[in-house]
């Protein structure tokens, strides 16, 4: 049996009378791609919170690398890259000023690293392009090397191709195929269009007004 | 306004310890409460109004320290533009007047720039949980540190525990019994109610420890309960 990096038991959580998420049960396999497939409003994005961590779930647990994330945050968080909704950075600074920020309070040990994650996403370095100037895929592109910053062992990406353009697609499906194949690393994407998660996700889930549905191997 | 309302008159000495004490009045205890809560409001919603903080949480980063980093720089700034304040008074009354600096002026400057910190830290609880705007947080500081001036003037009337427990009198009375104590302000021009109600610099001292340590912990708290 494959190991399991990520693993979900009967995750649920409510707003008020209202389930958002309900006794959702996931399965990431290690070195693989996981599509999270759904509506708009369906509950990926919940889902992707409580497996961070940053959304308490109602009921459940979810078990990272085989520990409980609530009880294990400090352990487990430095191993994730994640990019959840919209990516949050500092509009006054520009995504390199941004991304040496987050190096520094990673502790990422590689002086290059800002320099190599900004060209896996084809970002310029040293850029005097404030982030509040740049377009929304190079907001995307910059929420996805920040992602890949510190070398993560799973990356947990909401909609990772929001706002790109159809090279930038292309390009970041590559490129993902290429950390999961080349560089062993485990995903988890979301996605609403099913031609974007089929075509690159080895697992997919299909969420349906919080529920999930049974999965399928592609 | 206790050591607003001196006029400029004496030696070039006396005049120097005048612009000091003035630099105290306005430019640390009148401003510096506008300056600490405008730059806490930036502090406190930046992440907030740019969508960082999930960047963070799961660096991670927590809440309380996310929080009490905050406060630190808010302390640090407080200090620095006491400083600054103090170092341009110097300036000034060494160009236009003469240098009469006493050994004990940068203490009461610095001693100044933490409490009115301190006593600021109130009204960021009420920013943090009203989650207001910057416009919010400038008018609800203005409004305090001017009503903590008028106190003074209002003081025959107000029981002298009032000048105690508003942080901002209780720091400019502190400062006026100091300077009293020094000869380098007249106390007995000042309404013996609230002579009386001058703090020592131990009372004081511990009253803002406490007023500091009680809003950091509901800030803390606050800031936990508003980012989940």
């Amino acid at each position: 049996m494959d190991e399991l990096i990520i693993e979900t038991k009967g995750l649920t959580k409510k707003y008020g009378e209202q389930y958002a998420v309900k006794n959702v049960d996931i399965h990431v396999r290690k070195n693989t791609i996981y599509g999270l497939l759904g509506r708009n409003g369906a509950g990926k994005t919940t889902i992707m919170k409580m497996m961070l961590g940053i959304t308490k779930p109602t009921a459940g647990e979810v078990r990272i690398f085989g520990k409980d994330i609530r009880k294990n945050e400090k352990e487990i968080l430095p191993r994730i890259g994640n990019l959840i909704e919209n990516p949050g950075f500092y509009p006054n600074l520009t995504g390199t000023e941004n991304l040496k920020i987050f190096a520094e309070l990673r502790g990422v040990p590689q002086k290059d690293a800002v320099e190599k994650a900004l060209d896996l996403v084809s970002l310029p370095y040293k850029d005097k392009k404030l982030y509040v100037e740049y377009s929304l895929g190079m907001k995307q592109r910059l929420g996805i090397a920040l992602a890949i910053l510190h070398d993560p062992e799973l990356l947990i990406l909401d909609e990772p191709v929001n706002g790109l353009d159809p090279i930038g697609i292309a390009e970041m499906k590559k490129l993902l195929r290429q950390l999961c194949d080349k560089r062993g690393k485990t995903i988890v994407i979301s996605s609403h269009i099913l031609s974007e998660i089929q075509l690159i996700s080895d697992d997919i889930g299909i969420i349906d007004n919080g529920v999930l549905l049974p999965h399928c191997s592609c | 306004m206790l050591l607003l309302n001196r006029r400029a008159s004496g030696s070039p000495a006396q005049l120097y310890d005048e612009l000091y004490i003035n630099s105290i009045g306005t430019g640390i205890q009148f401003l510096l409460p506008i300056v600490i809560s405008i730059l806490a409001t930036i502090l406190f919603f930046t992440e907030r109004d740019n969508d960082t903080f999930k960047a963070l949480r799961t660096v991670p980063v927590t809440s309380r320290q996310l929080v009490l980093t905050k406060i630190t720089i808010l302390f640090l700034s407080s200090t620095l533009f006491a400083l600054v304040t103090h170092l341009l008074s110097m300036v000034l009354g060494s160009v236009f007047f003469s240098y009469n600096e006493s050994p004990e002026y940068i203490l009461i400057t610095l001693a100044n720039g933490i409490f009115i910190a301190c006593g600021t830290l109130p009204l960021i609880i009420l920013n943090v949980s009203f989650s207001r705007t910057y416009v919010f947080s400038i008018l609800i500081t203005v409004f305090y540190t001017v009503l903590s001036f008028f106190l003074v003037a209002l003081s025959p009337f107000l029981p002298k525990t009032v000048f105690r427990f508003v942080p901002i009198t209780s720091t400019t009375l502190w400062t006026a019994g100091v300077l009293g104590k020094m000869g380098k302000l007249n106390l007995e021009m000042y309404e013996a109610n609230l002579r009386s109600a001058i703090p020592s610099t131990l009372n004081i001292s511990i009253y803002m420890v406490v007023i500091g340590t009680v809003s950091i912990i509901i800030i803390v708290k606050l800031y936990e309960r508003w980012e989940s």
